[in-house]
């Protein structure tokens, strides 16, 4: 197999990656910070070997990627920059490893949220920007590949959004290249937004800015150790929740929206059932807090409000210990961070169209059991839910079911108790941040675990943000055959 | 689907109901502790400050600001993670800290700090402290103490990844006074 066309891809994603870090640089010089030359530095080295890859690999004659290639391309562009995002905080004063600095970017990268960083309300600024950059392409990066390249590699049953993207989308947008810059203006006009909002309710402009990449792209990265709870504002937290919904959303959506059809958001099942269980996890946890743990009933809405909307959409930010409301909201929060927003969207998790499919597939099941002689056709969004798709979700369920359970004995296996072993798998494989329990609870961080903890997790976040199959499938033997 | 667009329109409407009143609660009050009037400050893994009066965490010795320990080659300031970590703490749980005076009235052994026992939410602070691996037990501390840290260190937490100088040979070797009872 020819990985030369893969490898001068990773090249350019990397030379994009390394003038990414003129940002950063940028602001740490204006604040005086003395780590604007570790970005300099990082950016040099970036953008050399970026440049050496693609000039050494480019092929003469561009064609398209084969599948085989595509595959290669999607797993090795997102170690790759993971790898060289790291160089930041390796390079700075920050006392961390180079695990530590692996295990920061690829978090970010993948939008997951979980940090090693202590300190962070006096960290450099550039640093707290580079996390939040990280996390924000990262989300534009997932739904760009999602909407692009996930669909024709049939991973989990997507081929049900190639119908759609070919159907319907593109008569509005007929090019993928035009689908992109639109879900980039529509990513950039949210993040904006937000960003004004929270400068507003009281942030300051370097904190709203952050925070609005972060929120948008489902990352969850703060500027403070204790996250969103550092500001103890009702309001801020209000707009947060807002803007981690519409990260949630299928981003295409609010293309078909801009071109005509409004409704579409409010029609699309995949929002309403996101709806749904925000509401009914909300009501049911506000119902706890106020007769288990006696809190006000306002109070109790606007933590469990807050914190199913950041759990569900795989954000992570965190404004209390909700590590201790008791068992209920627990266990609750814990099967929530399998769930995951919309498809298309930044948030990870299995994803609510899964569940859907699912749903509808075991609906049939009872209903043929009820009627042995009728015909039951199960169907998503009024279309009837092949075979092949049926199987493609329940395969991606078994491997998420799998990988789970690997990653948990994987972390077992460097001596830590179960919850934080089980917690700290969910949260790395759905790409959520926080796990439970005192070590890696919402009021801890990451950084006490051993360093081979670090390296499972990272590679957890990664299977998870790349749907599983597509990492995995390099593993198959038969994949490098022929 | 009438019906699921029904429970859609009715769910959102009760999210939209939840943003409001959450969003109008309360605007940032800037008094850390307004739940009960008290201000506590972390002064470092194993003291506060209550109402300006020192509190010693019972049961426990953390490594001290500026202290260092290694792990896989490289230095990491566990003395000021110990204190970040017990404050993050404090903070998400908004100041809701009791704590009880350990051994007689409370008065420590050597130095001037008081020993307690606290906890916020019901969650003892020198447990949550011992099982992330920031701080390890002192002689005589809770049996549930000395779980505590051996789950730490059988996981490798924290100090208990790589070396460490016991805090009190620290403070020794930089002349800082002796007041862990």
């Amino acid at each position: 197999m020819n990985i030369g066309p893969v490898l001068a891809i990773v090249g350019i994603l990397l030379t994009a990656l390394g003038v990414s870090m003129i940002v950063p640089a940028t602001v740490d010089f204006i604040y005086h910070d003395i780590d604007w030359h570790v970005f300099i530095i990082s950016a040099a080295v970036t953008v050399f070997v970026g440049v050496g890859l693609f000039f050494s690999f480019r092929p003469e004659n561009p064609t398209s990627l084969t599948l085989r290639q595509t595959f290669i391309l999607t797993s090795t562009s997102w170690v790759g920059l993971a790898t060289f995002a790291a160089l930041p905080f390796a390079f700075s004063r920050l006392p961390v490893s180079f695990t530590d600095a692996f295990f920061e970017a690829m978090s970010g990268l993948t939008t997951t949220g979980s940090t090693v960083l202590v300190g962070l309300d006096s960290a450099p600024v550039g640093i707290l920007l580079w996390r939040a950059i990280l996390q924000w392409v990262g989300g534009i990066g997932i739904v760009v590949m999602a909407v692009t390249v996930l669909p024709y590699l049939r991973i989990g049953g997507m081929q049900l959004f190639r119908t759609e993207s070919s159907d319907r989308t593109e008569k509005v947008l007929p090019r993928i290249s035009q689908i992109t810059g639109g879900i980039l203006a529509v990513y950039s006009i949210l993040t904006g937004a937000c960003a004004i909002l929270l400068m507003l309710a009281g942030m300051s402009t370097f904190e709203a800015i952050v925070h609005s990449m972060t929120a948008l792209s489902t990352g969850g990265f703060s500027t403070a150790d204790a996250s969103v709870g550092r500001f103890d504002s009702a309001t801020i937290e209000g707009i947060l929740i807002v803007f981690m919904l519409a990260g949630g959303v299928t981003f295409t959506l609010y293309l078909r929206a801009l071109h005509g059809d409004p409704g579409i958001l409010w029609r699309n099942s995949q929002v309403q059932w996101l709806i749904g269980l925000v509401a009914i996890s909300t009501c049911a946890i506000s119902v706890w807090l106020v007769f288990v743990k006696h809190m006000a009933l306002s109070t109790a809405m606007r933590l469990a409000l807050f914190h199913v909307v950041s759990i569900i959409t795989t954000t992570g930010f965190t404004s209390a210990d909700y590590g201790q409301w008791g068992s209920f909201p627990i266990t609750a929060l814990y099967f929530l961070t399998f769930v995951g927003a919309c498809t298309g969207s930044t948030s990870g998790g299995l994803k609510v169209f899964r569940l859907q499919v699912l749903y509808e597939l075991a609906l049939a099941q009872v209903r043929r059991t009820l009627h042995p002689h009728g015909v039951f056709q199960p169907t998503y969004e009024n279309r009837p839910i092949t075979e092949a798709v049926g199987l493609s979700v329940m395969g991606f369920f078994f491997l998420y079911g799998l990988s789970f359970a690997v990653l948990s004995l994987s972390l077992s296996l460097c001596g830590l108790d179960l919850v934080t072993c089980i917690s700290a798998a969910a949260t790395a494989i759905a790409n959520v941040g926080p796990g439970l329990g005192d070590v890696v609870g919402p009021s801890s961080t990451f950084a006490t675990l051993p360093d081979l903890a670090k390296l499972v997790m990272a590679a957890g976040m990664l299977l998870g943000r790349l749907e599983l199959v597509t990492l995995l499938i390099l593993f198959h033997p038969r994949f490098w055959q022929g | 689907m009438v019906m699921s667009r029904r429970l859609a329109f009715l769910a959102s409407i009760f999210i939209c109901f939840m943003v409001t009143i959450a969003s109008v609660q309360g605007s940032p009050s800037g008094q850390k502790w307004a739940g009960k009037n008290q201000h506590v400050m972390v002064i470092d893994g194993d003291t506060l400050k209550v109402d300006g009066e020192p509190i010693h965490l019972y049961g426990i010795d953390c490594p001290e600001i500026g202290q260092t320990c290694s792990q896989s080659g490289h230095e990491w300031p566990c003395g000021m993670s110990a204190m970040l970590h017990l404050d993050k703490i404090l903070t998400l749980n908004r100041g809701q800290i009791d704590c009880s005076p350990w051994g007689g009235d409370g008065t420590a052994a050597k130095g001037s700090e008081r020993s307690f026992v606290c906890s916020t939410n019901h969650e003892d602070l020198a447990d949550d402290l011992l099982r992330g691996g920031y701080c390890l037990t002192i002689p005589g501390a809770f049996p549930g103490y000395l779980e505590a840290e051996r789950e730490a260190r059988q996981g490798h937490l924290g100090i208990w990844g790589g070396d460490f100088l016991a805090p009190s040979e620290w403070r020794q070797q930089n002349q800082r006074p002796e007041a862990k009872p």
